[in-house]
């Protein structure tokens, strides 16, 4: 029910009330008319006037029959019949009368009499009696017709007062009717009344129902319920708050709520913030959801709160209700379980943090055991002596993966920068580890198999060595646990996205399922059967895992107990257009021939360590000096020329990064002198130190002779020394045999003395022009026939690197170029 | 109806030709009076009644047509000088109509005993020649059928008699 019915009805009363008023005052003006009596009282007037006709015929009648009679009593009758008539012609009330036909004729016959009379009447006495007899006679023949105009007048004013009564009835019907409607109008306003009274009793109850609701609500709750009015007195304080805060609801009813429960140090703010808010209406606090501050209680004890507080308007009277909780427990649990979390990441970083310092520490051990076992003369043992050296060999490199790895994965858990993209070529890639691993799938007999699936898996771009490093996981894995079956290969660009997809299935043991996702986890060998046979730390595919992940990749596995396995990689591997591109990966060199007689020193603290690469580089053929720190080694340097010197990081005293440092301050001509930094840290970070100071290259202990060469033959000019470790080039032995050494030497000679004068122009040349990219290529052409790949690929990326990698590796290009062709 | 009106017109012009004589007797007033000086009753003719305090009013009655001015003794002087204190006026016509006026009805401001229309005498033919007049336009009270009947024209005697 809204306004509008109020309105309406209102509307409707008070039209029923004007009408009702002015049919009241039109009865009232009836009545008024009745009483007012326009009219005499007709029938007497009218009768009357017949009376004074009888009268006066009386009248002649006696003056006639007595001839001495007074004549003044008949003129006196007359009279009085005249003043008759005269009322009923002369006064307007008797118009209606006049009006009538039959009372006209009458009348008019009346005054006939009376002008005829008149004179008569007024003449002297004699002349009066003469005429008497002939008077009476008249007044005789006069009776009907005033008894006829009494009649008429009787009926005109009956018929008058009929159509009154019947106007007045009219009114009275009218009057009645509105009386009528309004007292309906009235019961319809009683109707609407009553409803509207019963709604509001409702409305009442619901209300009450609602309040005891709240009010239950209220005084059950478990947290501290507390109602402030804008002036900060508390108007509620449920059985909750009685108990978080010691007062009793008799106490705090009426009292100041910031001086009561707001701690001292917070009643400043409090009260800043209440001002604040009914100033402008800003809310911070209210509304604001659970926050959590400090309340006080009456023992003065401040402890701490979670509370939200909101505003409710009641009779347009705003209050702030605020639900308040004790979280002491709260945060004494919390505080319990941070603690216990910190002690346990500790430990376990105390743990990993062993565990890579103890493998660590392995690795300089080992690098004397198997250094040592690199320089046995195996000539001179007999066959037992080399079935035992073949079995340290085998367990030291064994235990040397393990070491590895653990190293491995701790360098992945560590925040290490991610490995860097480079483009190389997947499907190169991939021939490559397979041709490795396929010795040792033979030896289980099993067969390796690769299928490319796809056309786009040739230059790619993405982290190529954790690649390689997932890959040999996965497939060594395979093979370990498939004997006499197959290990499968797919790899498959996904509908031209991306995404490559590299499945490595197996015919091997297979995986339980309850196994299957637990693969992943750390330190984890799933068949104890087979642990015996297939030794590892369970590492590898924890690392695998991560490295993937680090690649925003992602792998899954599947089995099938008996039947095999399948881990499925997706990672992101985009195609890179730029085809001719090699990467950005050093191209992988021919070890160039390294020039005997340079002169070397040797620095390590670990006499082993030291010992085996003096021998591996005296076996090379260069002069080994040798210092055991970084003083001897400073010292060394300032009295002594040397070509290269290999520098152990971690030494007592001055570690190797320092010590290079002060030899680069040295005032010598050969302070500059090219250094390899020799380290057990196969860390990230660590390789990020070591890069940063000016070392030429690094070499991870357990040193091979292999690595050796690589390193040495990076740093160092190449030039043909003993070469007996020299690998020939295919292509090169394809030229000499098809053209012999004469043709050979003199296509080399000619490609040479080219090559020199590109070196020359490019030397010159801050841009790349077109000309001096069509000499690259021409070049490039003649050095991949001649097998010069080392040159082949530098000359390739000049023809097609752009103005940037120009600029930024012009000098690198041009002295690898010279070293290449040297 | 114009013929009508003429004829009324010419009516009246004759009728005042006849006129009252001044020293005939016009009222009397008998009943609970003081005595006067003669004994018996109080007579008056058109001079004694002139000789009283005269008052005189424009009004519209229902026997008349238009205004009509009336001269005439208020009627409460009248009885003040017959010495009659309450009591009911009982007035008599020349036809012997007859109505009781309740002495209340005397007061100022009230009815005249008219003894003049329009400045002139009535005749008998003209409702005279005494004809009690209440000031009708007034008063609305007096516009009510009770007065009209206590209107008494051709007015003859009074009686003063005890209240009923």
């Amino acid at each position: 029910m809204g306004k509008k019915p109020i309105t309406l009805f209102a509307g409707l009363l008070i039209a029923g009330l004007v009408f009702i008023i002015y049919l009241g005052r039109s009865v009232i003006e009836d009545l008024d008319a009745l009483s007012t009596a326009l009219h005499d009282d007709i029938s007497w007037n009218m009768s009357q006037l017949e009376i004074e006709t009888l009268n006066l015929g009386s009248a002649a009648h006696s003056a006639t029959h007595d001839p001495n009679s007074d004549l003044s009593v008949f003129r006196k009758r007359y009279d009085i019949f005249y003043s008759r008539v005269t009322t009923l012609t002369q006064s307007a009330f008797y118009q209606a009368i006049r009006d009538d036909d039959e009372a006209q004729a009458s009348l008019a016959a009346t005054k006939a009499f009376l002008d005829v009379a008149t004179p008569i009447v007024d003449s002297p006495d004699d002349v009066l009696r003469a005429a008497l007899s002939d008077m009476q006679r008249q007044i005789e023949e006069l009776r009907p017709q005033v008894r006829a105009l009494a009649l008429a007048g009787i009926k005109v004013f009956a018929e008058a007062e009929t159509e009154r009564r019947a106007e007045f009835s009219h009114t009275l019907v009218k009057l009645a009717a509105s009386v009528l409607s309004l007292i309906l109008l009235l019961l319809a306003a009683l109707f609407i009344l009553i409803k509207l009274h019963r709604r509001g009793q409702q409305v009442a109850h619901d209300n009450q129902v609602v309040r005891s609701r709240f009010e239950a609500a209220v005084s059950s709750s478990l947290d501290a319920v507390l109602v402030v009015d804008t002036n900060g007195r508390i108007v509620e304080f449920n059985g909750a708050a009685e108990a978080v805060f010691g007062f009793t609801r008799a106490e705090a009813l009426g009292g100041d709520m910031a001086e009561m429960i707001v701690p001292g140090h917070l009643r400043d703010m409090h009260r800043k913030g209440m001002a604040r808010y009914l100033e402008t209406g800003e809310q911070k606090v209210i509304g604001a959801g659970r926050i959590r501050l400090e309340a006080l209680r009456k023992s003065g004890e401040v402890f701490p709160v979670e509370l939200s507080i909101s505003l409710s308007e009641a009779d347009g009277e705003r209050v702030f209700v605020s639900f308040l909780r004790d979280i002491t427990p709260e945060l004494e649990a919390e505080e319990e379980l941070k603690t216990a979390r910190d002690k346990a990441q500790e430990s376990e970083k105390a743990k990993s943090d062993l565990l890579t310092v103890m493998s660590h520490e392995m690795r300089t051990p080992l690098n004397g055991i198997l250094g040592s076992l690199a320089l046995i003369e195996q000539d001179t043992l007999n066959e037992r002596q080399k079935r035992h050296l073949n079995s340290i060999s085998v367990s030291g490199e064994l235990l040397l993966s393990h070491v590895n790895d653990v190293l491995d994965l701790s360098s992945l858990s560590s925040d290490a920068a991610p490995q860097p993209k480079v483009t190389f070529d997947l499907r190169e890639m991939v021939q490559q580890m397979a041709d490795s691993l396929a010795a040792n799938a033979q030896a289980r007999g099993n067969t390796l198999t690769i299928e490319f699936l796809s056309d786009d898996l040739g230059t790619v771009c993405g982290a190529k060595r954790s690649l390689q490093q997932c890959l040999i996981n996965l497939i060594g894995n395979a093979i370990k646990f498939t004997s006499d079956g197959v290990v499968g290969l797919e790899i498959e660009r996904l509908n031209d996205t991306d995404l490559v997809e590299i499945r490595v299935s197996d015919t091997g043991v297979g995986i339980a399922p309850e196994n299957l996702e637990r693969i992943f986890e750390e330190f984890v060998t799933i068949d104890t059967t087979y642990a015996r046979e297939n030794v590892g730390t369970g590492l590898g595919l924890a690392i695998t895992k991560r490295l993937v992940e680090a690649m925003e990749g992602e792998i899954e596995a599947d089995s099938v107990p008996g039947e095999g396995s399948l881990f499925t990689l997706r990672l992101p591997l985009r195609v890179d257009r730029s085809k001719a591109r090699k990467g950005g990966q050093p191209v992988v060199r021919t070890p160039a021939q390294l020039r005997a007689g340079n002169r070397v020193l040797v620095v390590d603290d670990n006499e082993i360590n030291r010992m085996i690469l003096i021998e591996m580089l005296r076996n090379i053929g260069f002069a080994v000096d040798e210092a055991s720190d970084g003083y001897e080694a400073i010292e060394a340097v300032s009295s002594q020329r040397f070509d290269v010197l290999f520098l152990d990081i971690s030494m007592p005293g001055i570690d190797g990064i320092e010590t290079l440092d002060r030899i680069r301050k040295l005032d010598v001509d050969w302070s500059s002198l090219p250094t390899i930094a020799v380290t057990a840290h196969a860390a990230q970070k660590d390789h990020e130190a070591i890069a940063q100071a000016s070392f030429a290259d690094i070499l991870v202990k357990p040193v091979r002779p292999e690595d050796l060469q690589t390193k040495l033959s990076s740093v160092l000019p190449s030039q043909h020394m003993n070469g007996d470790d020299q690998k020939e080039d295919v292509a090169e032995n394809q030229f000499r045999e098809q053209f012999g050494e004469a043709k050979y030497q003199q296509v080399l000679g000619a490609f040479h003395s080219d090559l020199a004068d590109l070196v020359a122009t490019l030397a010159g040349a801050q841009v790349l022009n077109q000309d001096t990219r069509d000499h690259a290529h021409k070049l490039s052409g003649s050095a991949a026939v001649l097998g010069e790949r080392v040159v082949h690929g530098i000359l390739q990326e000049i023809e097609h690197c752009d103005e940037v990698e120009w600029r930024d590796r012009r000098d690198q290009y041009i002295r690898d170029l010279m070293l290449g062709s040297d | 109806m114009f013929a009508t009106i003429r004829s009324t017109i010419a009516f009246i012009a004759f009728s005042l030709a006849t006129p009252v004589f001044a020293d005939e007797a016009v009222l009397t007033i008998t009943g609970l009076v003081a005595s006067p000086v003669e004994g018996g009753a109080w007579v008056f003719d058109m001079d004694g009644l002139k000789a009283l305090p005269a008052e005189s009013f424009e009004t519209e009655t229902i026997w008349t047509d238009g205004p009509q001015r009336f001269e005439g003794v208020p009627l409460f002087a009248l009885l003040e000088h017959v010495g009659a204190d309450g009591g009911t006026i009982r007035a008599v016509a020349l036809n012997d109509y007859a109505v009781s006026i309740p002495s209340t009805d005397a007061i100022e401001g009230g009815p005249i005993v008219a003894y003049a229309r329009n400045g002139d005498a009535m005749s008998v033919r003209d409702k005279g020649p005494l004809w009690i007049v209440y000031p009708f336009d007034y008063n609305d009270t007096y516009k009510s059928e009770e007065y009209y009947s206590r209107s008494i024209w051709q007015l003859d005697r009074i009686e003063i008699v005890p209240e009923e």
